[in-house]
């Protein structure tokens, strides 16, 4: 067990490496010059301040020396200024690291509340259904589910918006308030957009917990379990929702990425001050440090969750846990 | 088909529809059978004539899509403007035309691009394998390590926004997601004979990848473009809602999302509904083309199956099939006097698109205190669902019993209800299953397994459960039972979880074993061992045994009598010496010729031509005369009886052979 999550832990590294190998080159093969970027843009640079920006940001270096300082003062936990909103004789007080700091527990509580709604209706109806195949249950949420698989969050969210927020009044339609502020008012700004996010991944969920349970039911240690005389809740409950769960959660892990993509729109929609609108405002005004910086964290993100759900997987899955 | 009982009668479906699969299908075939399928049919009619309109907007749409008409700005629909105006008066259903060619295009683009690139790569990676391999999927992970969007966006933030970028961007993420599914498919081919066969041919690589690997890889490849289409459709509309997509006055669909809800959210939200419906149902019908495909190919799990009756308990359907024959066969009410046991008239039906396969044909079997019975039986001869069914463990569906009783210490285990099966099941009938691999939950510890078993039945708590379960499994026959409670299913031997298996079905001392094939999936050094447990731990406790095997040399010093099962019925039962040493039935006779045995070593074994009739496909007479050395026209005339054969000594033996007492068969010594 121990082995598995250090050997996990040690192929993020090169992952890691290559990541911000991949980004920081892109950045290079942007048409905008950052120097100008860094000077205060096209309209206000004068050739002095775009020739200073130049030489403070060591642009004249070679590519990859540049990476390279970048990558130090990176393990450092310095991800250098924001382009656009500090110049170089005029340090602000925030760095691209503050900010991401600031912004990475937004991120996170949305996927977090996310998971948890998707979950919510995902393991009730995916064992309904997996129990009664064709059961009234089971067309009902395969239906739901093609219909949430076809339905992006994004196209679902401004209905919700206009749904509750604009029609009924019942939620904010956008906004945020810090969890530490006031957690009820956080719940209220969180839900529409958690559960636009919620939505298409719980049904992925619904539909591989269903057939895994359909599969499992059929198996011949379940057929052990009744012969020994099991009930259905212990032979349902106890033996085959722990085998069904093990590919429902391999799913789970491979929506993770998903989720994380999905958290930079919905931040957008809903104006919540996460990484994603960071990420999305940065790319707008070419603000290489920026990108770099969010990237690297929403790479984290999505590697860590999916080592989060490969420990749970071999926490139920005892083949790897004691070969692994 | 993991299920014997579903397999015996699977064997038919599960033959023809692997004919059907084997090779490629052929193009046309896949066509039809999609055409058959209504939801993909209505999906596929509408994406045509979706590309139609988007190839022919210019002809098709009522007005020019960047036609400004301010007067008339965000007007509902109406016959002018089918699907209103938006707000700035430009005809919705145009731009959702124009919009099209932008999305789809798009889409098709990145899924050929992702998918030509993935191709090679994939290609070369699966068939070298080796350190290609390893490089080339080192790299291909960490992309698949980056989330989508983020890397769509790292890319797309690189140049100017547009269709163009868009294709891009998300054209590199598709590849890795795509290389990694050619490359597994590749791999999963090259294994193939055929493939190898190619090899040593001789043939050049190049030539292999193209004939020999390609068309094989063709249809997961297929399916994967479609699911693929309906992502980049997500995905494209994604980038172009985060301001990423064509500029304006173009626009594709996400980018019309994208400015109603931005501009008009909270005027006239209806505007949302038509890019918002069109994205979706477009994803929609790529997605049923999708499902339709994989049903189709056959690469996955068919959508239809029958609903179940009851989880856990076969269905028992007397009265509609009483109802059909005209005379009723005698029943004695709780069966045999001095049978633990006694199995009368029992019939189970399949039931499956082609109607009911009687696959146990009014099968009767007594079995006495301490007694032990082994029923033999070739497979698809019906001796494992008439096993199950005195557990009623037969699945329904596709399983049914129609006929009969079984009575088990003065009740009819037909009658009883699922809460009253439950306490017989595992206290006073145990059953041990033919493959120990499988039939043991891997999630859980021996230790548990063994407690479970008791803790269903009976109140004990944890320190009881456990001196037990060390107590069974010492009776079993395993070393160190202390080491083996904490273990894991996958971590034991074959043999040494049939020991598990068996202990488990001990545990509550059940007054009849029902063993179906223990031996079978394991090494011969090992049934021998089994076998020996299995007659020791008779001897020890005194229980009845029913003993299912298709193997009639272990049946030999096991069992006190035979019954032989073919196609559905018995066609003869007698006690052990008798059998072997004067077998009645042609059948019979066959099996033992089939034997091998010591002091025969000269001879030649017996073969039986031919192969069990179908369930479909019995014949009216004799079901065996097909296959008979000796059979005349009054074996095919009617239905044989079982009746008792004249010659044996008491108790009588029961044969179903109209020449029993004219033929003289050769038994074994």
């Amino acid at each position: 067990m121990l082995r598995l999550i250090v050997r996990r832990l040690l192929v993020i590294v090169p992952t890691l490496l290559a990541v911000t190998f991949i980004v920081f080159m892109l950045m290079k093969l942007d048409q905008t010059d950052p120097a100008v970027t860094a000077a205060g843009g096209t309209l206000s640079a004068t050739p002095e301040r775009i020739a200073e920006a130049r030489k403070a940001l060591h642009l004249d270096d070679p590519v990859l020396s540049q990476y390279w300082r970048w990558l130090k003062d990176a393990v450092q936990g310095d991800l250098g200024q924001s382009y656009t909103r500090c110049v170089p004789e005029r340090p602000c007080a925030t760095t691209v690291a503050d900010e991401l700091a600031s912004r990475v527990p937004v991120t996170l509580g949305l996927i977090g509340i996310a998971t948890l709604f998707a979950l919510l209706f995902a393991v009730p109806l995916g064992i309904l259904s997996g129990l009664r195949p064709n059961g009234a249950v089971d067309r009902g949420a395969r239906v739901f589910a093609s219909l949430a698989i076809a339905v992006p969050g994004f196209v679902l969210a401004p209905f919700l918006k206009g749904l509750f927020a604009v029609e009924l009044g019942w939620l904010p339609p956008q906004g945020y308030v810090r969890l530490g502020e006031d957690p009820l008012q956080w719940l209220r700004f969180i839900v529409l957009p958690a559960v636009a996010l919620a939505v298409g991944i719980g049904a992925a969920v619904t539909r591989q917990l269903r057939g895994a349970l359909v599969d499992e039911l059929d198996t011949n240690h379940i057929r052990t379990s009744w012969a020994i005389g099991g009930g259905t809740r212990r032979v349902v409950g106890r033996h085959g929702l722990k085998n069904a769960s093990i590919p429902a959660i391999t799913i789970l892990g491979l929506q993770v990425a998903a989720l994380v993509g999905g958290a930079v729109i919905i931040e957008q929609i809903f104006v919540i001050p996460g990484v994603g609108q960071s990420l999305i405002a940065a790319i707008v005004s070419g603000d290489a440090p920026t990108i770099q910086g969010c990237a690297v964290v929403l790479v984290i993100v999505a590697i860590t969750m999916s080592l989060i759900v490969d420990i749970l997987y071999a926490l139920l899955n005892p083949k790897v846990r004691v070969t692994g | 088909m993991s299920i014997d009982g579903t397999n015996e009668v699977g064997l038919l479906t599960g033959v023809e529809s692997a004919v059907e699969l084997t090779g490629v299908p052929h193009r046309e075939a896949v066509f039809r059978q999609l055409m058959r399928r209504r939801g993909t049919l209505i999906a596929m009619i509408y994406l045509t004539l979706l590309s139609l309109a988007a190839i022919f907007a210019p002809l098709v749409s009522p007005y020019d899509p960047i036609d400004q008409n301010t007067p008339i700005r965000l007007s509902p629909p109406s016959w002018s403007h089918l699907l209103g105006t938006d707000d700035l008066g430009r005809d919705f259903l145009s731009r959702l035309i124009y919009g099209a060619r932008i999305s789809l295009g798009v889409c098709l683009s990145v899924v050929a691009i992702a998918m030509a690139v993935a191709l090679v790569v994939g290609l070369i990676s699966g068939y070298f394998g080796g350190r290609t391999d390893g490089i080339l999927m080192r790299v291909n992970d960490v992309g698949l390590s980056i989330p989508p969007l983020v890397l769509a966006l790292a890319v797309a933030g690189v140049r100017e926004p547009g269709a163009v970028t868009v294709a891009i961007a998300l054209s590199i993420v598709f590849i890795f997601g795509f290389t990694r599914l050619v490359r597994g498919s590749t791999l999963a081919i090259r294994e193939e004979p055929f493939v190898e066969a190619s090899q040593a041919a001789g043939s050049r690589t190049r030539r292999i990848l193209s004939h020999r690997i390609l068309p094989n890889v063709r249809s997961p490849l297929l399916i994967a473009v479609t699911f693929g289409i309906a992502g980049a459709l997500v995905a494209e509309a994604g980038l172009a809602y985060l301001g990423l997509g064509p500029r304006p006055p173009e626009a594709s669909w996400g980018s019309m999302l994208q400015q109603a809800s931005e501009r008009v959210l909270f005027v006239a939200p209806w505007q949302l509904l038509v890019p918002g419906i069109t994205i979706a149902i477009t994803i929609l019908a790529f997605t049923v083309v999708g499902e339709g495909l994989r049903d189709v190919l056959g690469s996955g799990r068919t959508g239809r199956m029958p609903r179940t009756e009851r989880r856990g308990l076969t269905t028992v359907e007397r009265a509609a099939y009483l109802a059909t024959v005209p005379t009723p066969p005698t029943h004695r009410p709780g069966g045999r006097e001095d049978a633990l046991l006694s199995i009368e008239h029992l019939s189970v039906e399949f039931v499956s698109d082609r109607g009911a396969a009687r696959v146990v044909d009014d099968v009767s079997l007594a079995i006495r205190p301490g007694e032990t019975v082994g029923l033999v039986g070739e497979s698809g001869s019906g001796k494992t669902v008439t096993s199950l069914s005195v557990m009623r463990l037969v699945p329904s569906p596709p399983g049914r019993i129609v006929e009969g009783s079984i009575w088990f210490e003065g009740q009819d285990l037909l009658d009883l209800s699922f809460k009253q099966m439950r306490e017989i099941r595992g206290a006073r009938i145990s059953m041990v299953f033919q493959d120990p691999m499988t039939s043991l939950d891997p999630t859980f510890t021996v230790g548990s397994l063994l407690a479970e078993a008791q803790t269903i039945h009976s109140k004990v708590n944890r320190g009881q459960a456990r001196a037990r379960s060390l107590e069974l499994l010492e009776m079993v026959g395993i070393p160190a039972p202390e080491s083996r409670l904490g273990q894991y299913p996958h971590q034991l031997s074959g043999g040494l979880r049939q020991r598990v298996m068996i202990a488990i079905a001990l545990a509550n001392e059940p007054k009849l074993l029902i063993a179906d094939e223990p031996t079978t999936a394991l090494d011969v050094t090992i049934q021998a061992q089994i076998l020996d447990l299995l007659r020791s731990l008779q001897r020890e406790l005194g229980m009845a045994v029913l003993f299912v095997t298709h193997d009639l040399g272990v049946i030999a010093d096991l069992c006190d009598r035979v019954a032989v099962m073919y196609a559905g019925q018995i066609v003869e039962e007698a006690a052990v010496h008798d059998l072997f040493e004067r077998p009645q039935h042609p059948y019979t006779a066959g099996l033992l010729g089939a034997m091998p045995q010591v002091g025969r070593l000269d001879e030649r074994l017996a073969v039986i031509r031919g192969q069990v009739p179908l369930p479909h496909q019995l014949p009216a007479g004799c079901r065996f005369e097909a296959r008979c050395d000796h059979a005349t026209d009054a074996c095919r005339a009617a239905p044989v009886m079982l009746t008792e054969s004249a010659g044996s000594p008491a108790p009588r033996s029961l044969v179903r052979c109209v020449r029993a007492d004219e033929l003289s068969l050769r038994g074994a010594e």
